[in-house]
């Protein structure tokens, strides 16, 4: 018993890498690297699979613009021989708030624009589903309120 | 509007085969004669640890009755898709496992008896489950996942449907339930494994439920009001021979058998070996007849469901 005990006590905090890769709207391809920071028992390893949940942030660069978000989230998954990759996410939601700046020859009306707003992630096997809701910083931005989708690899 | 609708379909669609998470397979032939350490006591401790600290949380003194402190219980022990003791098991240190580590996992994946796949197959886009022993049984850890998970099923089912029914006219339709689970997305419908150790779990899962609050000792107990969890229990009073799936053998669909034929018959030299020999003449020793093993040979004669006796491995040897 005490043992157990101490293994669920004796915990630290640990920063884990989370990525993805995704075919959406309006960054068309984009590859997302990021963190999320998880309390866990001290001596417990996520080789081979593990839950955390935790504070997260992510940096996406697409094709047609960046996005960068922050927010709270919760996967299932497997960091392997890498320590602190978590490149296997079996299962995982996370919420975030992201500020999106797009450029090119965006689908969005003017290209180059700014927007903020919030996204929900899921992911399921491996397969990320994205949707959010974001609102133009842009005076001429037609409409205001756009809504973006997402779907790939990844958390 | 579309665009809406076909971002629902998406959802709905993932959250769907998400079902499937539940069903993760296991192999217990990969750990034939390979040493396992007893889990027995850090099991239990977890389970101890896990249902006290779920009583004494901030809602503690606020469970009206025993079942409300179920409740409780069920939600720190069931969650939708992944179980956290399996999860535990796959991270900690404590529970001895085959396999164990990264490269011997390599091994697993490429080895198990679900290995040998074909084109979109759901089940090899899961995590296999790890062997462990308790009490001289072998199981695979996705065991203790369908105690608890499909386990608190069953006993929802068992109270939504009490009525003015006989014990053994909802005993017979609950263990019937059971069967249709496995059939659709916990097994058949999604692997094309039926796995009668994974009901064998799930009905051991149902009977802890019920004896938190019920039989002469109920595992839960309150004192100056609160509610406390039995040091008396211990999952070995739980396990049987029955979950170890190289003595309980799977029913797999056409498919599924094509692959796992191959993989099995390569375990049959073993039959010979002496740890093979020894395991099987001690379950031969502790099984007996359940409830499952009754229903499942009543619907195997009625033809409502395959025999599992071609799936056994000794059938496959000979």
């Amino acid at each position: 018993m005490q043992q157990v005990q101490q293994e669920l006590e004796n915990v630290e905090r640990r920063w884990y890498t989370i990525t993805r890769l995704k075919w959406g709207y309006p960054l068309r391809w984009s590859a997302g690297i990021g963190a999320m920071l998880a309390e866990q028992p001290r001596d417990s390893s996520c080789a081979t699979g593990c839950a955390i949940r935790g504070w997260h942030f992510m940096v996406e660069p697409g094709q047609y613009g960046i996005q960068g978000g922050v927010g709270w989230g919760r996967l299932v998954g497997e960091t392997g021989r890498t320590k602190r990759w978590m490149h296997t996410v079996n299962w995982g939601w996370a919420v975030r708030g992201v500020v999106l700046r797009t450029w090119g020859d965006s689908y969005l009306d003017p290209d180059s624009q700014t927007l903020a707003g919030i996204e929900g992630s899921l992911s399921i096997v491996r397969v990320n589903l994205s949707v959010g809701m974001l609102r133009s910083f842009s005076s001429e931005a037609d409409p205001d309120w756009v809504l973006v989708g997402s779907f790939g690899l990844g958390f | 509007m579309r665009v809406k609708i076909k971002c629902c379909t998406i959802i709905f669609a993932c959250v769907s085969v998400s079902g499937f998470a539940y069903a993760l397979e296991t192999d217990q032939f990969y750990a034939w004669g390979k040493p396992i350490e007893d889990s027995t006591h850090h099991l239990n401790a977890w389970v101890r640890l896990q249902i006290q600290d779920a009583l004494d949380s901030r809602v503690n003194g606020k469970a009206r009755d025993c079942e409300a402190a179920v409740n409780m219980i069920q939600k720190r022990l069931q969650h939708s898709i992944y179980q956290p003791i399996e999860l535990w098991i796959n991270s900690t240190d404590l529970v001895d496992r085959v396999p164990r580590g990264i490269e011997e996992y390599q091994d697993y994946r490429e080895s198990y008896l679900l290995s040998r796949t074909y084109p979109l197959d759901t089940a090899r886009g899961l995590q296999p489950s790890p062997t462990l022993e308790v009490n001289q049984v072998r199981l695979g850890s996705d065991k203790l996942a369908h105690f608890f998970s499909e386990g608190w099923w069953y006993y929802k089912w068992w109270k939504k449907n009490q009525g003015d029914k006989s014990t053994e006219e909802l005993q017979h339709e609950l263990l019937l339930y059971g069967v249709n689970l496995e059939k659709w997305v916990q097994g058949e419908l999604l692997t094309g494994v039926i796995s009668p150790a994974d009901m064998e779990a799930n009905y051991q899962g149902f009977i802890f439920y019920q004896q938190l609050c019920k039989g002469e000792k109920p595992l839960l107990h309150q004192e100056d009001g609160l509610w406390h969890f039995s040091e008396s229990f211990d999952i070995a009073n739980y396990v049987s021979p029955e979950w170890d799936e190289s003595w309980n053998a799977n029913i797999y669909s056409k498919k599924r058998w094509k692959g796992i034929r191959q993989t099995m018959a390569a375990y049959c030299p073993m039959l010979q070996d002496e740890w093979v020999q020894k395991q099987r003449a001690l379950y031969a020793e502790l099984d007996t007849q359940t409830p499952i093993d009754k229903l499942l040979s009543e619907l195997v004669d009625n033809g409502k469901l395959s025999d599992p006796l071609p799936f056994d491995i000794s059938s496959v040897c000979n």
